[in-house]
């Protein structure tokens, strides 16, 4: 009786935001945190943006060795692929232990465009998570982020930490995230050009839309994983959507955008992310989907669903 | 345009197929029926794809979960395969196929 009980407090989920408003704050609410791990025998990765990584890195010192550290502008470019590549091949690496992870998806870089993604995202981290002994700590800038960004990090986690303490988050609702931001995809452009494919044209689909991946300039490895993403999601809307996926094919000043519409419902919230033995129908394309392309969008509602993909374009790349 | 997945059994010295094509939904069949024969032909079984244009995820599963399933030292090696075969493995069976080895084209 008594050991199940304890069972449970150790297989849960923690999962608090840290709101720091300057550059001390940050080593403040990070460094020990990490420290408090390592001294326990938790295996530590930290995972945020590169200017965080690195202050967190000179921090550390020599224990900066024994942590993971990951630039997550690089591993969480594309939020859809935090969760399975970053957060849940850390916890797989150790089994039975409890894992310490720092994670900060949402940095004031980011865009309108990705933003729905981070959030979704956070939300999901709860359900993922959920039972496993896995401790996550995500900080939010909250001199620079805006105040719909910190009232969303409320809802995502049970527990806030700032300057002034530790408390449980009042407005902790992972489900309202979920369902504010499964919205419509804003409309694609007149320049959008629309085509359909079924069993009998789908061959024809990758053709198409790897020539016009051709024409805008996308490099060949993107050409390769443009072919791979458009086919599986055509195949998820063919074998589970309807029978037709609707493909629609455009750019805009960054990126390639691709995406695939069919009358379909996906009712799973985790698809995409969940590990590829678990994926089930839609899931093991998308889980592919969203390592390789930059970002993916969905809308989905029992009229059908949306699936957007983006690549960004050669040039955005010279920029970077 | 279209055009199906030719599957051929080698008729010389070495044990395997070639096939031809494209694998995606139209072919996960026949290439699945294929995978299951051939497998239990030898200790080393050749697959040529140096033909094939494109493998999707289920074609490229189907494969692994083959060469999974064969006895102790036993393997499939793989001539030619398209870059799709690469890069689903390469995300996601990051640590490798045990049982599957690539070669350049045949």
């Amino acid at each position: 009786m008594n050991s199940a009980i304890v069972l449970e407090t150790e297989e849960r989920f923690e999962h608090p935001a840290l709101f720091y408003s300057s550059g001390d704050e940050y080593l403040n609410g990070t460094i020990p945190f990490i420290e408090g791990g390592l001294t326990a025998g938790e295996p530590v990765a930290v995972a945020v943006p590169e200017h965080n990584l690195e202050s967190v890195r000179r921090a550390l010192g020599a224990s900066a060795e024994r942590v993971l550290l990951v630039d997550m502008g690089e591993a969480g470019a594309n939020p859809g692929r935090i969760i399975p590549s970053v957060v849940r091949t850390f916890a797989d690496a150790h089994p039975g232990r409890r894992v310490r992870i720092i994670g900060e998806p949402v940095w004031p870089g980011r865009s309108e465009l990705e933003y729905p993604a981070c959030v979704q995202h956070e939300a999901l981290l709860n359900l993922a998570f959920n039972g496993r002994a896995v401790t996550k700590l995500c900080p939010y800038d909250a001199g620079e982020l805006g105040q719909r960004v910190l009232d969303d990090a409320r809802a995502t986690h049970p527990v806030l930490i700032d300057r002034t303490g530790r408390r449980p988050s009042d407005r902790y609702d992972p489900d309202r995230i979920l369902t504010d931001y499964n919205r419509p995809l804003e409309r694609p452009p007149r320049s959008a050009i629309e085509r359909a494919a079924d069993y009998a044209t789908l061959d024809n689909a990758r053709w198409f839309v790897t020539a016009y991946g051709r024409t805008v300039g996308l490099s060949a490895m993107q050409l390769i994983d443009l072919e791979i993403a458009v086919t599986e999601l055509l195949t998820n809307s063919i074998s589970h959507g309807g029978g037709l996926g609707t493909f629609r094919i455009w750019t805009d000043s960054r990126h390639l955008i691709c995406e695939v519409s069919d009358t379909g419902q996906i009712t799973d919230p985790l698809v995409g992310r969940r590990s590829a033995d678990d994926a089930q129908h839609y899931g093991r394309g998308l889980l592919l989907v969203n390592q390789i392309v930059d970002l993916v969008r969905m809308h989905t509602c029992p009229d059908g669903t949306t699936v957007r993909i983006y690549l960004r374009l050669p040039a955005q790349q010279l920029e970077d | 345009m279209h055009e199906p997945l030719r599957i051929t059994e080698y008729g010389d010295r070495r044990i395997g197929l070639r096939a031809a094509g494209e694998i995606d939904l139209n072919s996960h069949e026949a290439w699945a029926l294929a995978l299951r024969r051939v497998a239990r032909l030898g200790e080393e079984v050749h697959l040529d794809l140096s033909g094939v244009a494109f493998i999707d995820v289920r074609g490229t599963t189907l494969l692994v979960d083959a060469a999974a399933a064969l006895p102790d030292g036993h393997r499939v090696v793989v001539y030619g395969a398209p870059p799709a075969l690469h890069r689903v493995i390469q995300v996601l069976w990051p640590d490798g196929t045990a049982a599957i080895t690539f070669e350049g084209a045949q």
